[in-house]
């Protein structure tokens, strides 16, 4: 144990820091592996993929394998691998099939001679302008971010789905009026804390309206999954309004979404206005799934992608509107909220 | 060519026999290399894989393998950085200032000094065993004549040299909140923490420390923490494994009985992947393979047959009849 008077004793031990090619390396040396397989499971179990080093050309992508997780892959389509729970898409209508009357038509076909024969290169196609190689590796999709981006979207989810329960730190001003009472308190007086213990539902609306939105909805689901923990996400999904909200429930019943006491709603939604202006005000069946959740004291916030000016009027002050997009911060959301959902433990 | 694992002895067959209340273990490679890496770089071991896999009774064998001491702790979505390093007795010290009773003190409280509030966590024994256990440096003489020492709180092991080297366990730890694993950065880190008072707990010399981390994959870990750790994912065993598994841990168990059970594990895990289910785990293959032994079940298809009951209540684990499908 080290004075914290004296500066000769009190140094910092050194930091070891994030796992590098050092330890890889050191593992190698250290170790006695006998082939590439146990090489390239050495390497594994600190990170590094050294099996594509192996087995393919090195690329300046594959020394760090940072895909060890892929749930993290955004590009995947929500309406491929979806988990349980999740709604399938509407199929597409089948084609409209073509009258069986052939028709006349006024156009000569083209002979064979009509297009012209090349047969010899063009004069321009030299040396100096060699066509280019074919690719041939399969063409891989365009990074796609989420509205809630991986480097935000834990901050802003935590401070928006927190509640409030009794922490550890002591209530100094609760004690001192203990003391001054004269009463020995049975338990300490301690300050609130922020938890995510409470878990939350989540409420994903899959219209035709949010098409443009459903890998961002997939992608939220996920998020709050990886953030809160599968066990305390109840995912539901609904197309026209929220009080129909249901969720699979394997392997062939639905179960209906009611809302729990203390339990924090998020309702993913564009609140059925498609980004129109139109009158601003919101349907009576929205107005009574949120005083249903009012009266249950489950706290509900509504992520909205459009602008704030296309938000209706007449949401009233339960909810808590949170913009979906980019720009916004855990910041603006603890602003909002406050430091955690005043349900109580 | 098998992998020999230099940082621990392994027998040749990879299976760690039983000791004492400790469980058989049958080690894969890719648990050897791992656990080996982790040894040779001392970095934290993280174990991922389903519930029943064996991640926690791996770390049990790997310090029974070491002759370490063991110490563990599972995580709750309560605990605490403070509850693993070092917590003050507030009320206890609250208590002993006002009550007058003990007069140990001129002005007849019963106030002791600070250090005898700390309760030590399992990141303390780890570090330093001597100054834990009289929750501070220095402080034998004084904690024990005030009855203050306390116990080693896991399996302790008396090792070569006098040395304390310790396998800490930090289990299921998605359960924690998301804050808990960049809170441990530092303790895990540097091998130090701090005390309430300003000074620093470090760890002694010469002193090892493997910590082994688990979890069911519940909860997204923080990258930050995740580029700290040496990771292993343990994989469903193979019927093979299975029998060999039941084998160490039911010598006596009849061999056919155990053979058909794992092959039902292999059809129950294809058939809960295609229903999104859970499949059952190595843990409850083995309850199954022990309750059909005890009670001389015999594997009987048919639909009311008593194998039937126990497949349902110990592997299939169904609940509702909408599950029966």
């Amino acid at each position: 144990m080290t004075d914290p008077n004296d500066p000769t004793e009190f140094q910092q031990p050194t930091a070891r820091g994030e796992i590098h090619l050092g330890d890889l390396l050191l593992a190698l040396k250290k170790l006695p592996w006998k082939d590439d397989a146990q090489a390239a499971a050495i390497a594994r179990s600190l990170g590094f993929s050294l099996e594509e080093l192996i087995s393919k050309e090195i690329t300046p992508n594959t020394i760090f394998d940072n895909s060890r997780f892929p749930e993290h892959r955004k590009t995947v389509s929500p309406s491929r691998n979806q988990p349980p729970g999740s709604s399938v898409p509407p199929q597409p209508k089948p084609p409209v099939e073509l009258p069986s009357i052939p028709f006349d038509s006024p156009l000569k076909p083209l002979g064979a001679q009509a297009a012209p024969q090349i047969v010899e290169t063009p004069a321009w196609l030299n040396e100096n302008n060699t066509t280019l190689d074919r690719d041939e590796t399969p063409p891989v999709p365009l990074h796609r971010e989420s509205l809630f981006s991986d480097n935000t979207n834990r901050g802003i989810l935590s401070a928006a789905l927190a509640t409030r329960r009794p922490g550890y730190q002591i209530d100094v001003f609760r004690l001192i009026n203990h003391f001054v009472t004269g009463k020995i308190p049975r338990t300490l007086p301690c300050l609130m804390s922020n938890t995510l213990e409470r878990g939350c539902q989540l409420l994903l609306h899959y219209s035709d309206d949010m098409v443009p939105y459903w890998e961002d909805l997939a992608a939220l689901a996920t998020q709050i999954k990886n953030i809160m923990g599968q066990d305390r996400v109840d995912l539901y999904e609904f197309k026209g309004l929220p009080d129909n909200a249901n969720t699979w429930v394997p392997p062939k019943t639905f179960k209906q979404w009611q809302p729990v006491s203390g339990i924090p709603v998020l309702v993913a939604t564009d609140l059925g206005i498609d980004g129109g202006k139109g009158e601003n005000n919101i349907e009576e069946e929205w107005l009574s799934f949120m005083r249903k959740c009012e009266a249950a004291e489950a706290p509900l916030l509504l992520l909205i992608p459009w602008q704030r000016q296309y938000w209706p009027e007449n949401l009233g002050d339960y909810p808590f509107l949170i913009h979906w997009n980019p720009h916004t911060s855990a910041a603006m959301i603890r602003r909002l909220i406050g430091p955690g959902h005043g349900v109580m433990s | 060519m098998k992998y020999d694992p230099r940082k621990f002895d392994l027998a040749e067959n990879y299976i760690f026999e039983e000791e004492g209340d400790i469980e058989p273990y049958l080690f894969s490679e890719d648990i050897a290399i791992a656990v080996d890496v982790a040894f040779a770089t001392e970095r934290p071991l993280l174990i991922s894989g389903k519930p029943g896999s064996g991640k926690s009774r791996l770390a049990e064998a790997v310090a029974a393998l070491k002759k370490w001491h063991f110490l563990s702790k599972t995580m709750t979505s309560r605990t605490r950085l403070e509850e693993l390093t070092v917590e003050l007795d507030h009320l206890r010290r609250l208590h002993d200032a006002h009550s007058g009773n003990g007069g140990q003190n001129g002005d007849g409280s019963a106030m002791k000094p600070d250090w005898a509030y700390h309760n030590p966590g399992l990141f303390w024994w780890a570090l330093n065993h001597e100054s834990a256990k009289y929750r501070g440096d220095g402080r034998q003489a004084e904690a024990e004549a005030m009855g203050l020492a306390i116990d080693f709180p896991g399996t302790f092991r008396k090792q070569e040299n006098n040395t304390h080297h310790t396998v800490l366990l930090i289990d299921e730890i998605d359960k924690a909140e998301p804050d808990l694993p960049n809170d441990l950065l530092e303790p895990l880190d540097r091998k130090a923490f701090g005390l309430p008072d300003g000074s620093k707990i470090m760890a002694k010399d010469g002193v090892s420390i493997l910590t082994i981390i688990t979890t069911n994959g519940e909860r997204e870990l923080p990258q930050a923490f995740l580029r700290r750790c040496v990771s292993l994912k343990l994989e469903e065993p193979k019927k093979r494994d299975l029998i060999r598994i039941a084998r160490k841990h039911y010598p006596d168990a009849d061999e056919a009985r155990i053979t058909t059970i794992a092959e039902k594990m292999e059809t129950f895990r294809e058939e809960a992947k295609k229903s999104f289910r859970r499949p059952p785990s190595t843990s409850e293959f083995l309850d199954a393979v022990r309750v059909c032994e005890d009670l001389e079940i015999a594997i009987d298809d048919s639909k009311d047959s008593v194998w039937k009951k126990v497949e349902n209540s110990v592997l299939l684990k169904k609940s509702n009849d909408n599950d029966q499908a």
